[in-house]
């Protein structure tokens, strides 16, 4: 039948067309590296097919699989996602002067550092014979021409305001000279700053589309050797001649694995570490020999935030009434699962180094939220079950990211439950954050990382600088202000002595507990899971890694954890 | 000549209809950057975004330049700069496309075949009651992505039989050995789900239209009963029916491509529902924006190429 | 009335019936929820039990009265999309047939809309607008219309020029007059579109909460799907029984009962 054959043509040309185009955009996708490291890989083959021929022992290739959240960029400095695990990513290709391990700071690419007394000159001395992948050697050269570099193309996770100017001694040394104290210096800005190489960054003008292999080379512990963005994984070689050690693994895969279907992919063996796994999933492989949970502080913070031009949040007594309403506990139950811990009023996580446990609590008690509200002038003269402040209703719309719906929840019942009414607004993360960051909202909730390590992030809540510069907050609109605390602030920035930079924060947690510019809610908890008979040894990097970064994944223990797979 | 010469003039006018609901569509918006109706806001949230976007869009232009922008860039096939990504919209919806047509191809080809074949045959039995339709209504009356969360559940959390995620294992790339057995096994469970959803959908249609034929032809049939029929019967009615199936399909792949999507979603299988899942949550207007016309103007093709086959069909 | 019910099979009666009962259970449901949906008061994630029929979810609500106010929601959206759209369709297919100049723009307009997943545009609009139960439902009754359309106008066009109508044109009566006698014949087509667009706005709501996209807090079918299947635990224990089984049931119950009451033998 004519019909017939026209119609079993056309589908069967349908489906070899689909089939053709559906194979070849996945071979599509993988850039030009691959086919590099395939013709130096099939060179490699040769040559250890040589040696193994002479060897007894015969190798098999060590390739860890690891969870990661997709696509998030080309593995260079200005093409990745500036966020946790980009930055961990790029760490793997990238070095820095200082770096962190379990014990803390310790030197890194730079061997031996010095600070002058007034705090304004960091100089450093950079280690001998190291180079990077291509061959070229590392020198002195090649960090003075990183901070000039990134003065012209700011870098998004790490800012190099504070540098004045960096200049080279010899060889082997560099000289940093700032602008002004700036405290976190070592850990902050030469613990987290990637090395560019400058011979193949000098003529880079359009970094941010700068994804030519050569964007992905430096004297990290991992050579690029594919990135395959549609399905989200990035394949890495071990550098052998890296400087700090030996590479204990021949490859690193990270897969697109989400945190829903990591723990699947752990126990069918799919992947060796998970280190986005949630929360339950990794409860649940507690009591397994074979994998280890890692529980860590998750060095974010979720926060509300208020607008101090509506009348009644500008009054102090009412936002401490609202915090007494908050029942702290229950939200890290029921909203977030148990996996994390309840705000401190003072900011600064418990547990801590920096936290200071003298600060003033509030117990989440109804009755007296109830009192202080009427206390300050709020009464319910219409008998609708919204209190009246001044004459205006204590209606709020309270805008919040659409995945933290159970918190809102909680959060309109709270203060519907002593009279403030609260309607909810949802959005996607990036429009909350645009709204909070303009002052476009009245009450908002919003999470942060980077929450740990040095209290610089105190400065979030200082209105105007040294200088006498009115300071960026990451919140528009009217804010919460205060001399005292600005001055104090301002003071602990450029304090060297330890003992009395502690005493100075000490004191801004306070005037933050007493003040309450926003009510700190909830601590995220890191966990993650990983095979223990496949590879060992990974950790929490205490305060984590660069900028509070909590991620087991420290580049070092590559080098410090054991093979165990056979 | 005509009809071929008045179907094209249709569908240009319907691509150009396309066109301007893909342009206007953002501008209209409450909440979009690109909003006409709030502009204070909008630009206000402008500032958030790469220069990229408003090299793009051009929103400080007059609407009418902007169209004209918009079209000059569709022609040279740019679709604009992924947010998330950051790349380009057209490079991750080309490596994207490829596998959610595999998928969409191959299930509705066989949802058809399956699906023709199973209304047809309740439709010519004697005294046919809809009752043995009802399975079918109720399979169709499960969302896709429930029935894609079902099967997955039990076939690959409960059973283990098939991978839960993903077109291939991690680790795999097209070079790699094995890779297209790979693709296969971990086809197999997206493409059931898309099959059982897409088959009721047909059978139902194709019962109702042999109903319809055999209660018109009934004298007829009396006739034909003295002949070894079955095949005469089914040749018969398959030509009679064969029109509306046609027209019934085009709809039905339309809301097959769409139904890929949701099952992409579900098994993290990197077609374009995946795109649209993370464009989605993530508000990446390009994206969102260049999937939207992508996958409309693939409606409109797959559409014109169902109607020029009705046509040819039916001038016999 | 009595006509309609005669004119259905024993099961499309029973599929009646079923109907009739959600629309009482969303009527009186409520009082028969024994917390209120929005309580989240006890422990998290019981299984069935005296006090609470299905259980509860990872933050106290009672599954069963989530479940129970569920039929509120589902009403209010398939009735109020269907009302919305059957109407705009139906006006502008008449408007098509009276007016046929613009008649022929309109109904390549409603093609066009035909051809693109409608799914596909709800979504997009759901994405950028603001997420309120407002905004959903206008943009299904926005993005549906065209099927009502097509339908009422292939109805409606056949009643046109049917001798009845065409007398009445010819004798220069109004546009009223028309409307009253295509009333007589049309009506049961309005009433299977309506039904068809009902069922089709419940799986809509449905699809869009499970790309996270409407008003979070509402406690819709959709919302507790999409929690249920967002359960940490969902593929390994035994919780989706009580947690996504009854919702799932009853949004598909709702939709086959519909089709099936659509559904017209012989009828393409």
């Amino acid at each position: 039948m004519k019909t017939k054959k026209v119609l079993a043509g056309f589908t069967a040309a349908a489906i070899a067309a689909s089939m053709i185009t559906g194979c070849g955009s996945g071979a599509k996708t993988e850039t030009a590296v691959s086919t590099e490291a395939e013709t130096t890989a099939a060179e490699e083959k040769e040559t250890t097919a040589a040696e193994t021929a002479q060897d007894t022992e015969k190798r098999k290739e060590r390739i860890l699989t690891v969870s990661g959240n997709g696509d998030f960029g080309f593995p260079s400095v200005y093409t990745i996602s500036p966020k946790g695990q980009g930055y961990m990513t790029l760490s793997y290709i990238f070095d820095t002067l200082m770096w962190k391990d379990e014990s803390g700071l310790i030197p890194y690419l730079a061997e031996d550092y010095s600070v002058s007394e007034d705090g304004l000159t960091y100089t450093f001395q950079l280690r001998k014979g190291v180079s990077f992948t291509d061959g070229t050697p590392f020198t002195a050269e090649d960090v003075k021409f990183t901070f000039d570099y990134m003065k012209e193309h700011p870098y998004k996770w790490v800012s190099v305001s504070m540098v004045e100017e960096a200049s080279v001694v010899d060889e082997h040394t560099v000289e940093i000279k700032l602008n002004k104290t700036y405290n976190p210096f070592l850990s902050d800005v030469a613990g987290s700053l990637p090395i560019l190489p400058k011979h193949i960054w000098e003529n880079v003008t359009e970094p941010e589309t700068f994804t030519e292999p050569e964007a992905a080379i430096s004297t990290g512990p991992f050579i690029l050797e594919n990135y395959d963005s549609a399905a989200g994984t990035y394949t890495l070689k071990a550098n052998e001649d890296y400087f700090y050690g030996d590479v204990q693994i021949d490859k690193l895969v990270i897969a697109n694995v989400s945190g829903g279907d990591s723990k699947e992919a752990l126990l069918s063996g799919e992947i060796a570490a998970a280190p986005n796994i949630s929360y339950k999933a990794a409860m649940s492989l507690k009591d397994s020999p074979e994998y280890t949970v890692l529980e860590g502080p998750g060095l974010s913070v979720t926060r509300l935030y208020f607008n101090f031009d509506e009348e009644a949040m500008a009054v102090k007594e009412i936002r401490q009434a609202m915090y007494h309403a908050v029942n702290l506990d229950e939200i890290v139950e029921k909203a977030y699962g148990g996996a994390g811990y309840p705000g401190s009023a003072g900011h600064v996580q418990p547990g801590t180094p920096w936290y200071n446990p003298d600060v003033r609590q509030y117990a989440y008690d109804v009755e007296t939220a109830k009192k202080m509200l009427s206390e300050a002038g709020a009464a319910d003269s219409n008998g609708d079950g919204i209190l009246e402040y001044n004459g205006e209703e204590m209606s709020y719309t309270l805008t919040f990211t659409e995945n933290d719906e159970k918190l809102a929840e909680l959060l309109v019942s709270y203060m519907k439950a002593v009279g403030i009414e609260l309607v909810p607004q949802s959005a996607d993360d990036a429009t909350v954050k645009a709204a909070i960051s303009e002052g476009n909202f009245e009450l908002a909730f919003n999470t942060n990382g980077s929450f740990g390590g040095d209290p610089v992030f105190l400065s979030r809540f200082a209105t105007v600088g040294a200088d006498g510069a009115p300071s960026v907050t990451g919140q528009g609109g009217t804010t919460w202000e205060s001399e005292e605390y600005n001055r104090i602030y301002n003071e602990s920035a450029v304090e060297q002595d330890d003992a009395k930079r502690h005493q100075q924060v000490n004191e801004l947690q306070e005037i933050i507990a007493e003040e309450l510019p926003c009510l700190t809610l909830y601590y995220k908890k890191a966990v993650a899971a990983y095979n223990n008979t496949i590879f060992d040894g990974f950790y929490y990097t205490p305060d984590g890694i660069s900028i509070a970064v909590p991620f087991i994944m420290n580049k070092l223990v590559f080098v410090s954890g054991q093979w165990k797979a056979q | 000549m005509k009809r071929g010469g008045k179907m094209v003039r249709t569908y240009g006018l319907y691509l150009v209809l396309i066109l301007c609901i893909s342009f206007f569509l953002p501008r209209f918006l409450p909440g979009s950057p690109l909003s006409v109706l709030d502009e204070a806001t909008a630009s206000q949230n402008m500032e958030a975004f790469p220069d990229t976007f408003r090299e793009y869009y051009a929103p400080e232009k007059p609407e009418a330049v902007q169209f004209l922008l918009y079209l000059k860039h569709l022609l040279s096939g740019d679709l604009g700069y992924s947010l998330t990504g950051k790349r380009k919209v057209a490079d991750m919806i080309g490596e994207s496309l490829g596998y959610s047509l595999l998928l969409a191809g191959l299930a509705m080809t066989v949802s058809t075949c399956i699906g023709v074949w199973y209304g047809m045959r309740a439709g010519l039995k004697e005294g046919s009651s809809p009752v043995r339709l009802f399975p079918l209504i109720l399979l169709q009356a499960v969302p896709v992505f429930l029935l894609a969360e079902s099967l997955r559940l039990l076939f690959s959390y409960r059973l283990s039989w098939f991978p839960s995620r993903g077109a291939y294992s991690v680790g795999m790339h097209p070079s790699s050995e094995g890779f297209l057995l790979d693709v296969l096994y971990h086809m197999v469970l997206p493409l059931t789900v898309m099959i059982l959803s897409e088959i009721p959908g047909i059978a139902v249609f194709t019962y109702n239209s042999t109903v319809r034929i055999k209660k018109q032809q009934f004298v007829r049939m009396a006739v034909y009963l003295n002949l070894t029929q079955n095949i005469i019967e089914k040749k018969y009615f398959f030509r009679n029916i064969l029109p509306e199936i046609l027209g019934k399909l085009s709809i039905q792949s339309i809301s097959c491509v769409a139904g890929t999507m949701f099952v992409e979603a579900v098994f993290a299988y990197p077609g374009i529902g995946m795109l649209l899942r993370t464009a989605t949550a993530n508000r990446d207007y390009p994206l969102m924006q260049g999937i939207l016309l992508t996958v409309c103007t693939l409606a409109l093709v797959i559409n014109a190429i169902f109607e020029f086959l009705i046509q040819q069909i039916s001038r016999r | 009335m009595k006509k309609i019910w005669s004119r259905l099979s024993a099961v499309q009666r029973i599929c009646a019936g079923i109907c009739i009962f959600y629309f009482l259970a969303a009527a009186f449901g409520p009082i028969f929820s024994p917390f209120p949906p929005d309580d989240f008061s006890s422990p998290a994630l019981l299984p069935p039990g005296r006090v609470h029929l299905l259980g509860t979810d990872e933050m106290g609500h009672d599954i069963f009265s989530m479940v129970l106010s569920g039929f509120r929601y589902t009403m209010l959206f398939s009735l109020t999309a269907a009302l919305g759209s059957v109407s705009l369709g139906t006006v502008l297919a008449f408007a098509s047939l009276y007016f046929p100049r613009i008649g022929r723009g309109i109904n390549h307009l409603a093609t066009v809309f035909l051809i693109i997943p409608d799914i596909l545009l709800i979504l997009f609009v759901a994405a950028f607008a603001a997420p309120t139960c407002t905004n959903t439902i206008l943009s299904m009754i926005f993005f549906s219309w065209p099927r009502v359309f097509r339908i009422a106008r292939s109805r409606l066009s056949a009643c046109f020029s049917s001798n009845k109508v065409a007398y009445t044109m010819l004798i220069g009566g109004n546009m009223w007059d028309v409307i009253r006698k295509l009333w007589h014949d049309g009506y049961p087509v309005i009433g299977t579109l309506f039904m068809m667009q009902a069922s089709r706005a419940v799986t809509y709501e449905t699809t869009l909460a499970f790309f996270g996209l409407g008003d979070p807090l509402l406690k819709t079918w959709g919302r507790l799907i999409r929690s249920a299947l967002n359960y940490e635990n969902f593929f390994y224990d035994n919780t989706w029984c009580w947690y996504l089984l009854p919702a799932m049931i009853c949004v598909v119950v709702y939709v086959a009962v519909l089709s099936v009451l659509v559904f017209d033998e012989g009828k393409v």
